[in-house]
């Protein structure tokens, strides 16, 4: 279309007039505050205190509120760099594996794993002896990669994510996954979660589908993992 | 293992809180929450969901210049994951039906007044790439790029969500 054409002005004028009318939303009076809130409370609930920018050399900006809020464990690591908390010192909490996982699952950087090369985190040879499971590597976000997991034809996804941390969470050869479902699994119906023995992996097995088809992933084994 | 972060360079030294982001960006961030959802409810817990995760993942923030853009993406992301649970996949990708596309143009100045009921009624992937292109502001390249879909997918359904909204908004009467 010319640009000078009358209905191709008028379609310029079209787009300038959508593009100004999309903004013009009126915000919620005290949004601000709420904002802060939840952030200050999401802190005090996971004890994990705001992380800076890497490098930043600026210590962490607390506020007056998050100190008073109380519970927050600020005085990890005391002020300073933080760096990325996979590679800290102390065992990830189950709230902070939960935070990965969910980190993972909305992150914007999962690619499709190059599968000349394969995928750089395994599937763990104990979990293939489950019977009837199926997996199949799709996507790798930095120090995650996701599985399609399948058994029986049911779907489900098994994170496994390499970390450098302890956490006190079953094992590959114990009895038992912890099972959290509902609100309690976060972004899904059920979640299963194991670390393996040597810490270096944490497996998290996501559903969303019906409790009776979660437990069938591991039905037939006394011992799940071994 | 494939790695596509960009590394920080040297003097790559960045400090900026939470509470800065929030500050600067929770307005537009709303804005587009709600343009997303329709509605202020859903716009609000849209946003601070937004920012919880932005606070988690801080640091990969590399350059404060693109706070805005990093939001907006986690914005998006949250908004069709919370579509996602909502419905089943299949339909993330209903197409708009061609006849609901018609083909006379408006030539009279819009009805702003029902703007967002109209693009309420646009497919997911429709009112998204819209709103890439008319609220972000980013290239067909771009949201082909950012949205994983070709480019002339990206094309045709920005032509018909912005046809849709044509001869739906109602011209002010003279």
């Amino acid at each position: 279309m010319n640009r000078f054409d009358p209905a191709h002005q008028t379609d310029d004028a079209f787009d300038d007039e959508l593009a100004a009318a999309l903004h013009e939303v009126d915000v919620p009076s005290g949004l601000r505050a709420r904002l802060l809130d939840a952030v200050v409370d999401s802190e005090a609930n996971s004890g994990v205190t705001n992380r800076p920018a890497a490098d930043c050399h600026d210590s962490v900006r607390l506020s007056r509120r998050r100190w008073l809020s109380g519970g927050i464990a600020a005085a990890i690591g005391g002020l300073g760099l933080w760096g990325s908390y996979r590679w800290a010192s102390r065992s990830l909490t189950e709230e902070e594996v939960w935070s990965e996982v969910s980190e993972s699952l909305l992150s914007s950087d999962w690619k499709a794993f190059n599968r000349d090369v394969g995928p750089p985190y395994p599937f763990p040879r104990s979990m293939m002896r489950h019977s009837g499971w199926q997996a199949r590597p799709t996507a790798i976000d930095n120090g995650t990669v996701a599985f399609n997991l399948t058994r029986a034809g049911v779907p489900a996804v098994l994170f496994v994510i390499r970390t450098g941390r302890s956490a006190k969470l079953p094992t590959l050869r114990q009895a038992k996954p912890m099972v959290q479902t509902g609100a309690a699994a976060r972004d899904w119906n059920h979640t299963a979660i194991w670390r393996d023995e040597s810490a270096s992996y944490l497996y998290v097995l996501a559903y969303d589908g019906r409790r009776e088809d979660f437990d069938r992933f591991f039905v037939g084994r006394t011992v799940p993992l071994a | 293992m494939h790695k596509n972060r960009k590394q920080p360079t040297q003097d790559a030294t960045i400090c900026v809180s939470i509470e800065q982001l929030i500050q600067q960006h929770y307005e537009v961030l709303y804005r587009y929450a709600f343009r997303l959802t329709g509605r202020h409810n859903d716009a609000e817990d849209l946003t601070q969901q937004c920012f919880l995760t932005a606070h988690r993942k801080l640091s990969q923030l590399r350059q404060v210049e693109a706070a805005r853009g990093w939001l907006f993406t986690i914005l998006r992301t949250a908004f069709l994951k919370l579509v996602r649970k909502k419905r089943p996949h299949n339909e993330i990708d209903t197409e708009l039906p061609m006849q609901e596309v018609a083909q006379e143009k408006s030539e009279s100045p819009f009805d702003l007044e029902h703007l967002q009921q109209r693009l309420n009624e646009l497919p997911e992937t429709y009112r998204i790439a819209l709103l890439m292109f008319y609220f972000e502001g980013k290239s067909y390249e771009e949201i082909a790029a950012e949205t994983n879909v070709a480019l002339g997918t990206v094309m045709s359904r920005l032509s018909r969500a912005k046809a849709h909204l044509r001869t739906r908004l109602r011209p002010i009467e003279a």
